[in-house]
Protein backbone atom coordinates (compact mmCIF):
# COMPACT_ATOMS: atom_id res chain seq x y z
CA UNK A 1 0.00 0.00 0.00
CA UNK A 2 2.96 2.76 0.52
CA UNK A 3 4.35 2.22 -2.93
CA UNK A 4 0.79 1.87 -4.23
CA UNK A 5 0.73 5.19 -2.66
CA UNK A 6 4.22 6.80 -3.91
CA UNK A 7 2.98 5.79 -7.21
CA UNK A 8 -0.17 7.29 -7.42
CA UNK A 9 1.94 10.20 -6.61
CA UNK A 10 -0.03 10.81 -3.05
CA UNK A 11 2.50 11.88 0.00
CA UNK A 12 4.06 9.00 1.94
CA UNK A 13 2.26 9.59 5.20
CA UNK A 14 3.60 7.35 8.21
CA UNK A 15 0.20 7.32 9.23
CA UNK A 16 -0.86 6.20 6.36
CA UNK A 17 1.81 3.11 6.55
CA UNK A 18 0.80 2.50 10.36
CA UNK A 19 -3.13 2.46 9.01
CA UNK A 20 -1.96 0.27 6.85
CA UNK A 21 -0.36 -2.46 9.04
CA UNK A 22 -2.80 -2.09 11.45
CA UNK A 23 -5.41 -2.70 8.74
CA UNK A 24 -3.53 -6.28 8.04
CA UNK A 25 -2.83 -6.85 11.59
CA UNK A 26 -4.05 -9.94 12.90
CA UNK A 27 -5.74 -8.32 15.77
CA UNK A 28 -7.64 -5.95 13.24
CA UNK A 29 -8.79 -8.59 11.56
CA UNK A 30 -9.65 -10.49 14.56
CA UNK A 31 -12.07 -7.48 15.89
CA UNK A 32 -13.36 -7.01 12.45
CA UNK A 33 -14.89 -10.30 11.95
CA UNK A 34 -16.01 -10.51 15.62
CA UNK A 35 -17.55 -6.93 14.70
CA UNK A 36 -18.92 -8.27 11.42
CA UNK A 37 -20.14 -12.09 12.97
CA UNK A 38 -21.87 -9.11 16.11
CA UNK A 39 -23.90 -6.98 13.67
CA UNK A 40 -25.10 -10.00 11.26
CA UNK A 41 -26.24 -11.98 14.33
CA UNK A 42 -27.86 -8.79 15.58
CA UNK A 43 -30.21 -8.64 12.52
CA UNK A 44 -32.83 -11.27 13.22
CA UNK A 45 -34.04 -10.91 16.68
CA UNK A 46 -34.17 -7.48 15.64
CA UNK A 47 -36.58 -7.90 12.84
CA UNK A 48 -39.63 -8.87 14.46
CA UNK A 49 -39.43 -6.50 16.85
CA UNK A 50 -39.00 -3.46 13.96
CA UNK A 51 -41.81 -4.91 11.86
CA UNK A 52 -44.65 -4.88 15.35
CA UNK A 53 -43.12 -1.51 15.65
CA UNK A 54 -44.68 -0.73 11.94
CA UNK A 55 -41.62 -0.38 10.45
CA UNK A 56 -42.15 -2.73 7.97
CA UNK A 57 -43.62 -6.07 7.13
CA UNK A 58 -41.84 -8.95 8.83
CA UNK A 59 -42.65 -10.64 5.33
CA UNK A 60 -40.60 -7.85 3.06
CA UNK A 61 -37.74 -7.71 5.90
CA UNK A 62 -37.44 -11.79 6.24
CA UNK A 63 -36.43 -11.39 2.53
CA UNK A 64 -34.00 -8.26 2.35
CA UNK A 65 -32.57 -8.75 5.80
CA UNK A 66 -32.61 -11.96 7.50
CA UNK A 67 -32.03 -14.34 4.65
CA UNK A 68 -28.90 -12.36 3.58
CA UNK A 69 -27.99 -12.32 7.15
CA UNK A 70 -27.74 -15.95 7.69
CA UNK A 71 -26.52 -16.19 4.54
CA UNK A 72 -23.64 -14.13 5.56
CA UNK A 73 -22.86 -15.35 9.00
CA UNK A 74 -22.55 -18.79 7.60
CA UNK A 75 -20.25 -17.42 5.49
CA UNK A 76 -18.25 -16.05 8.18
CA UNK A 77 -17.84 -18.64 9.76
CA UNK A 78 -16.54 -20.45 6.85
CA UNK A 79 -13.85 -17.99 5.88
CA UNK A 80 -13.00 -17.93 10.10
CA UNK A 81 -12.01 -21.82 9.78
CA UNK A 82 -10.88 -21.01 6.50
CA UNK A 83 -8.42 -18.03 7.55
CA UNK A 84 -7.81 -20.12 10.68
CA UNK A 85 -9.15 -17.56 13.23
CA UNK A 86 -9.69 -20.90 15.30
CA UNK A 87 -11.14 -18.57 18.07
CA UNK A 88 -13.92 -17.01 16.07
CA UNK A 89 -14.85 -19.87 14.61
CA UNK A 90 -15.39 -21.60 17.82
CA UNK A 91 -17.46 -19.04 19.49
CA UNK A 92 -19.34 -18.39 16.88
CA UNK A 93 -20.07 -22.44 16.41
CA UNK A 94 -20.65 -23.22 19.66
CA UNK A 95 -22.95 -20.08 20.31
CA UNK A 96 -24.69 -20.89 17.42
CA UNK A 97 -25.35 -24.50 18.73
CA UNK A 98 -25.49 -23.22 22.41
CA UNK A 99 -28.24 -20.79 21.14
CA UNK A 100 -30.92 -23.72 19.67
CA UNK A 101 -30.39 -25.89 22.39
CA UNK A 102 -31.04 -23.15 25.12
CA UNK A 103 -34.23 -22.46 22.71
CA UNK A 104 -35.38 -26.44 23.10
CA UNK A 105 -35.16 -24.69 27.33
CA UNK A 106 -36.83 -21.78 27.12
CA UNK A 107 -39.65 -23.90 24.78
CA UNK A 108 -40.65 -26.14 27.36
CA UNK A 109 -41.70 -23.33 29.85
CA UNK A 110 -42.88 -21.19 26.73
CA UNK A 111 -45.08 -23.38 25.27
CA UNK A 112 -46.19 -24.72 28.68
CA UNK A 113 -46.97 -21.62 29.72
CA UNK A 114 -49.26 -20.75 26.64
CA UNK A 115 -50.91 -24.28 26.90
CA UNK A 116 -51.81 -23.21 30.47
CA UNK A 117 -53.15 -20.36 29.44
CA UNK A 118 -50.30 -18.01 30.79
CA UNK A 119 -49.58 -16.40 26.93
CA UNK A 120 -51.59 -13.93 25.21
CA UNK A 121 -50.72 -16.24 21.62
CA UNK A 122 -48.51 -18.20 20.60
CA UNK A 123 -45.79 -16.32 19.05
CA UNK A 124 -43.67 -18.69 16.92
CA UNK A 125 -46.93 -20.05 14.57
CA UNK A 126 -47.56 -15.32 14.94
CA UNK A 127 -44.01 -15.22 13.19
CA UNK A 128 -44.87 -17.49 10.65
CA UNK A 129 -47.61 -16.09 9.21
CA UNK A 130 -46.28 -12.69 9.45
CA UNK A 131 -43.08 -13.92 7.68
CA UNK A 132 -45.28 -15.05 4.81
CA UNK A 133 -47.87 -12.64 4.92
CA UNK A 134 -50.94 -14.58 5.59
CA UNK A 135 -52.07 -13.41 8.56
CA UNK A 136 -56.08 -13.13 7.08
CA UNK A 137 -55.66 -16.55 6.58
CA UNK A 138 -54.12 -18.07 9.57
CA UNK A 139 -51.22 -20.59 10.26
CA UNK A 140 -50.95 -23.56 7.85
CA UNK A 141 -47.58 -26.12 7.93
CA UNK A 142 -45.90 -24.01 5.90
CA UNK A 143 -45.77 -21.17 7.97
CA UNK A 144 -45.58 -22.42 11.28
CA UNK A 145 -42.20 -24.36 9.90
CA UNK A 146 -41.17 -20.73 8.82
CA UNK A 147 -42.12 -19.68 12.45
CA UNK A 148 -40.29 -21.84 14.11
CA UNK A 149 -37.34 -21.75 12.27
CA UNK A 150 -36.95 -18.17 12.25
CA UNK A 151 -37.66 -18.62 16.17
CA UNK A 152 -34.48 -20.93 16.47
CA UNK A 153 -32.51 -19.04 14.57
CA UNK A 154 -33.22 -15.95 16.98
CA UNK A 155 -31.97 -18.21 19.59
CA UNK A 156 -28.98 -19.23 17.83
CA UNK A 157 -28.47 -15.48 16.84
CA UNK A 158 -28.38 -14.69 20.71
CA UNK A 159 -25.85 -17.51 20.96
CA UNK A 160 -23.51 -16.11 18.85
CA UNK A 161 -23.49 -12.68 20.31
CA UNK A 162 -23.18 -13.69 23.71
CA UNK A 163 -20.59 -16.51 22.95
CA UNK A 164 -18.76 -14.06 20.72
CA UNK A 165 -18.48 -11.34 23.80
CA UNK A 166 -18.16 -13.41 26.62
CA UNK A 167 -16.10 -16.78 25.42
CA UNK A 168 -15.77 -19.32 28.56
CA UNK A 169 -18.34 -17.53 30.58
CA UNK A 170 -19.77 -18.00 33.89
CA UNK A 171 -22.96 -19.77 34.53
CA UNK A 172 -24.74 -16.98 36.00
CA UNK A 173 -23.68 -14.72 32.92
CA UNK A 174 -26.03 -16.51 31.07
CA UNK A 175 -28.47 -16.47 33.46
CA UNK A 176 -28.42 -12.58 33.17
CA UNK A 177 -28.23 -12.57 29.51
CA UNK A 178 -31.34 -14.78 29.14
CA UNK A 179 -32.72 -12.16 31.87
CA UNK A 180 -32.16 -9.38 29.73
CA UNK A 181 -33.55 -10.77 26.56
CA UNK A 182 -36.82 -11.75 28.14
CA UNK A 183 -36.84 -7.73 30.10
CA UNK A 184 -36.16 -6.26 26.23
CA UNK A 185 -39.01 -8.47 25.26
CA UNK A 186 -41.71 -7.52 27.76
CA UNK A 187 -41.08 -3.62 26.77
CA UNK A 188 -40.70 -3.88 23.11
CA UNK A 189 -43.54 -3.01 20.63
CA UNK A 190 -44.30 -6.39 19.90
CA UNK A 191 -45.83 -7.28 23.30
CA UNK A 192 -47.25 -3.52 22.99
CA UNK A 193 -48.89 -5.04 19.65
CA UNK A 194 -50.21 -8.00 21.70
CA UNK A 195 -52.23 -5.46 23.64
CA UNK A 196 -51.46 -6.61 26.69
CA UNK A 197 -49.11 -3.68 28.11
CA UNK A 198 -45.79 -3.24 28.97
CA UNK A 199 -44.42 -6.34 30.79
CA UNK A 200 -47.88 -8.08 29.90
CA UNK A 201 -49.90 -6.25 33.03
CA UNK A 202 -53.46 -5.89 30.94
CA UNK A 203 -53.43 -10.08 30.51
CA UNK A 204 -55.50 -12.36 33.11
CA UNK A 205 -54.13 -11.04 36.56
CA UNK A 206 -51.20 -9.09 35.02
CA UNK A 207 -48.61 -11.88 36.49
CA UNK A 208 -49.06 -14.86 34.41
CA UNK A 209 -46.95 -13.50 31.10
CA UNK A 210 -44.35 -11.39 32.50
CA UNK A 211 -44.14 -14.98 34.43
CA UNK A 212 -43.57 -17.28 31.99
CA UNK A 213 -41.63 -15.07 30.00
CA UNK A 214 -38.93 -14.47 32.99
CA UNK A 215 -39.37 -18.65 33.56
CA UNK A 216 -38.26 -19.36 30.04
CA UNK A 217 -35.48 -16.64 29.58
CA UNK A 218 -34.05 -17.37 32.68
CA UNK A 219 -34.02 -21.25 31.57
CA UNK A 220 -32.54 -20.00 27.73
CA UNK A 221 -30.06 -18.19 29.81
CA UNK A 222 -28.79 -20.71 32.03
CA UNK A 223 -28.95 -23.46 29.50
CA UNK A 224 -27.06 -21.22 27.22
CA UNK A 225 -24.21 -20.37 29.94
CA UNK A 226 -23.65 -24.32 31.03
CA UNK A 227 -23.47 -24.79 27.58
CA UNK A 228 -20.56 -22.37 26.79
CA UNK A 229 -18.96 -22.43 29.93
CA UNK A 230 -18.40 -26.24 28.91
CA UNK A 231 -17.74 -25.94 25.21
CA UNK A 232 -15.74 -22.39 25.07
CA UNK A 233 -13.37 -24.06 27.20
CA UNK A 234 -10.09 -21.62 27.81
CA UNK A 235 -11.58 -19.05 25.37
CA UNK A 236 -11.56 -15.88 27.50
CA UNK A 237 -14.02 -12.76 26.91
CA UNK A 238 -13.56 -10.30 24.06
CA UNK A 239 -11.52 -7.76 26.30
CA UNK A 240 -9.12 -10.07 26.90
CA UNK A 241 -8.95 -11.69 23.62
CA UNK A 242 -8.00 -8.44 21.81
CA UNK A 243 -5.73 -7.27 24.56
CA UNK A 244 -3.44 -10.91 23.96
CA UNK A 245 -3.69 -9.71 20.44
CA UNK A 246 -2.50 -6.88 20.61
CA UNK A 247 0.32 -8.28 22.95
CA UNK A 248 1.04 -10.39 20.04
CA UNK A 249 1.51 -7.97 17.86
CA UNK B 1 -114.78 -20.77 -12.03
CA UNK B 2 -113.48 -23.46 -9.17
CA UNK B 3 -110.43 -24.60 -11.34
CA UNK B 4 -109.39 -20.40 -10.61
CA UNK B 5 -110.29 -20.99 -6.72
CA UNK B 6 -108.42 -24.25 -6.73
CA UNK B 7 -104.82 -22.28 -8.42
CA UNK B 8 -105.24 -19.24 -5.96
CA UNK B 9 -105.51 -21.20 -2.88
CA UNK B 10 -103.05 -23.58 -3.79
CA UNK B 11 -101.04 -20.13 -4.51
CA UNK B 12 -101.78 -19.24 -1.18
CA UNK B 13 -100.13 -22.01 0.52
CA UNK B 14 -97.16 -22.22 -1.53
CA UNK B 15 -96.62 -18.39 -0.93
CA UNK B 16 -97.00 -19.13 3.01
CA UNK B 17 -95.14 -22.02 2.90
CA UNK B 18 -92.54 -20.04 1.12
CA UNK B 19 -92.57 -17.66 3.83
CA UNK B 20 -92.60 -19.64 6.71
CA UNK B 21 -90.06 -21.45 5.49
CA UNK B 22 -88.07 -18.62 4.57
CA UNK B 23 -88.90 -17.30 7.93
CA UNK B 24 -87.38 -20.38 9.64
CA UNK B 25 -84.26 -20.47 7.82
CA UNK B 26 -83.40 -16.56 7.73
CA UNK B 27 -83.89 -14.35 10.50
CA UNK B 28 -82.92 -10.04 9.96
CA UNK B 29 -81.99 -8.10 13.09
CA UNK B 30 -81.74 -4.31 11.98
CA UNK B 31 -79.09 -4.69 8.76
CA UNK B 32 -78.11 -8.02 10.30
CA UNK B 33 -79.27 -11.31 8.24
CA UNK B 34 -78.43 -14.54 9.36
CA UNK B 35 -79.27 -17.62 7.70
CA UNK B 36 -79.20 -20.96 8.65
CA UNK B 37 -76.71 -23.40 6.90
CA UNK B 38 -78.27 -27.09 6.42
CA UNK B 39 -74.56 -28.29 5.38
CA UNK B 40 -71.57 -28.25 8.14
CA UNK B 41 -68.76 -25.74 8.38
CA UNK B 42 -66.27 -26.85 5.89
CA UNK B 43 -69.39 -27.85 3.23
CA UNK B 44 -71.32 -24.15 3.69
CA UNK B 45 -67.67 -22.41 2.96
CA UNK B 46 -67.08 -24.49 -0.18
CA UNK B 47 -70.62 -23.70 -1.51
CA UNK B 48 -70.32 -20.31 -0.59
CA UNK B 49 -67.10 -19.67 -2.62
CA UNK B 50 -68.56 -22.13 -5.67
CA UNK B 51 -71.88 -19.76 -5.39
CA UNK B 52 -70.03 -16.70 -5.59
CA UNK B 53 -68.27 -17.72 -8.93
CA UNK B 54 -71.38 -19.20 -10.45
CA UNK B 55 -73.23 -15.47 -9.18
CA UNK B 56 -70.83 -13.44 -11.29
CA UNK B 57 -68.28 -12.70 -8.61
CA UNK B 58 -65.11 -13.81 -6.56
CA UNK B 59 -64.02 -13.97 -3.15
CA UNK B 60 -61.53 -10.69 -3.54
CA UNK B 61 -59.93 -11.64 0.26
CA UNK B 62 -60.64 -13.88 3.51
CA UNK B 63 -60.13 -13.80 7.22
CA UNK B 64 -60.51 -17.35 8.74
CA UNK B 65 -60.78 -16.21 12.47
CA UNK B 66 -60.47 -19.90 13.09
CA UNK B 67 -57.37 -19.74 12.34
CA UNK B 68 -56.11 -16.90 13.56
CA UNK B 69 -57.55 -17.36 16.88
CA UNK B 70 -55.95 -20.78 17.07
CA UNK B 71 -52.66 -18.91 17.69
CA UNK B 72 -54.37 -17.98 21.07
CA UNK B 73 -55.42 -21.46 21.79
CA UNK B 74 -59.27 -20.47 21.14
CA UNK B 75 -60.56 -22.83 18.77
CA UNK B 76 -63.51 -22.16 16.73
CA UNK B 77 -65.02 -22.24 13.01
CA UNK B 78 -65.49 -18.44 11.45
CA UNK B 79 -64.55 -17.30 8.04
CA UNK B 80 -65.29 -14.00 6.43
CA UNK B 81 -65.07 -14.15 2.67
CA UNK B 82 -64.83 -10.20 1.01
CA UNK B 83 -67.08 -10.61 -2.40
CA UNK B 84 -67.59 -8.61 -5.07
CA UNK B 85 -66.86 -8.37 -8.58
CA UNK B 86 -64.57 -5.68 -10.69
CA UNK B 87 -67.33 -3.99 -13.12
CA UNK B 88 -69.82 -3.08 -10.28
CA UNK B 89 -67.23 -1.42 -7.64
CA UNK B 90 -66.36 0.69 -10.76
CA UNK B 91 -69.39 1.66 -10.59
CA UNK B 92 -70.18 2.35 -7.55
CA UNK B 93 -66.28 4.15 -6.78
CA UNK B 94 -67.10 6.22 -9.69
CA UNK B 95 -70.48 7.42 -8.42
CA UNK B 96 -68.43 7.75 -4.64
CA UNK B 97 -65.05 7.14 -3.85
CA UNK B 98 -66.09 6.53 -0.25
CA UNK B 99 -68.14 3.78 -0.64
CA UNK B 100 -64.70 1.30 -0.26
CA UNK B 101 -66.12 1.13 3.80
CA UNK B 102 -68.40 -1.54 2.54
CA UNK B 103 -67.25 -2.74 -0.72
CA UNK B 104 -66.15 -6.22 -1.24
CA UNK B 105 -69.40 -7.39 0.92
CA UNK B 106 -68.56 -9.00 3.74
CA UNK B 107 -70.49 -12.54 4.24
CA UNK B 108 -69.17 -14.66 7.31
CA UNK B 109 -69.83 -18.08 8.39
CA UNK B 110 -69.41 -19.38 11.28
CA UNK B 111 -70.46 -22.11 13.61
CA UNK B 112 -72.21 -22.20 16.93
CA UNK B 113 -73.42 -25.64 18.94
CA UNK B 114 -72.47 -27.30 15.61
CA UNK B 115 -74.91 -25.95 13.55
CA UNK B 116 -73.77 -23.45 10.55
CA UNK B 117 -74.84 -20.21 10.17
CA UNK B 118 -73.92 -16.99 7.20
CA UNK B 119 -74.58 -13.66 8.51
CA UNK B 120 -73.42 -10.45 6.34
CA UNK B 121 -75.01 -7.00 6.64
CA UNK B 122 -77.61 -6.02 3.92
CA UNK B 123 -75.37 -4.35 1.97
CA UNK B 124 -78.37 -1.71 0.99
CA UNK B 125 -78.59 -0.74 4.19
CA UNK B 126 -74.82 -0.07 4.04
CA UNK B 127 -74.65 1.97 0.69
CA UNK B 128 -77.67 3.90 2.12
CA UNK B 129 -75.20 5.72 4.07
CA UNK B 130 -73.13 7.06 1.29
CA UNK B 131 -74.10 10.13 -1.15
CA UNK B 132 -75.10 8.37 -4.93
CA UNK B 133 -77.89 7.07 -6.91
CA UNK B 134 -76.10 4.49 -8.89
CA UNK B 135 -74.38 3.57 -4.90
CA UNK B 136 -77.75 2.80 -3.73
CA UNK B 137 -79.13 1.37 -6.49
CA UNK B 138 -76.11 -1.15 -6.63
CA UNK B 139 -76.87 -1.59 -2.87
CA UNK B 140 -80.34 -3.01 -3.12
CA UNK B 141 -79.25 -5.07 -6.38
CA UNK B 142 -76.66 -6.63 -4.28
CA UNK B 143 -79.39 -7.43 -1.36
CA UNK B 144 -80.76 -9.48 -3.71
CA UNK B 145 -77.72 -11.04 -4.97
CA UNK B 146 -76.25 -11.85 -1.66
CA UNK B 147 -79.44 -13.00 -0.75
CA UNK B 148 -80.23 -15.12 -3.83
CA UNK B 149 -76.51 -16.35 -3.09
CA UNK B 150 -77.06 -17.33 0.75
CA UNK B 151 -80.07 -19.14 0.52
CA UNK B 152 -78.83 -21.53 -2.25
CA UNK B 153 -75.60 -21.96 -0.12
CA UNK B 154 -77.52 -22.76 2.85
CA UNK B 155 -79.54 -25.34 1.33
Amino acid sequence: MGSFIAKGGLYKSPSLVYLKNKIMSIPFKNLLLTIILFVLAAVSPNLFVAAQAGLAPLSSMAVKFLLPSVAFILVAIILAKYFQYIDIYQLAMNGLFAGLISTIALEVFREGGFRLGMMPGDLPRLMGVLMLDQFATGPDIRSDISGWAYHFWNGASFGILFSLIMGQNKIWHGLLFGLLIGMGFMISPVVKSLGIGRFGVNFKDGYQFAMTVIVSHAAFGLMLGWILNKWNDGIPHLGVRLKMLMSIR
Amino acid sequence: MKNFKMITSGLMIAFMSIFLFGYQSASAQGNLVTVKSAKNFEATISALKKGVADADMMVISEINHGKILSMTGLSINAQSLFIGNPNVGKDAFTDNIAVGLCIPIRVNVYEEKGVTYINYFSPSSEFSSFKGEKVKMIGQEMDKKVSMLTSMVAK
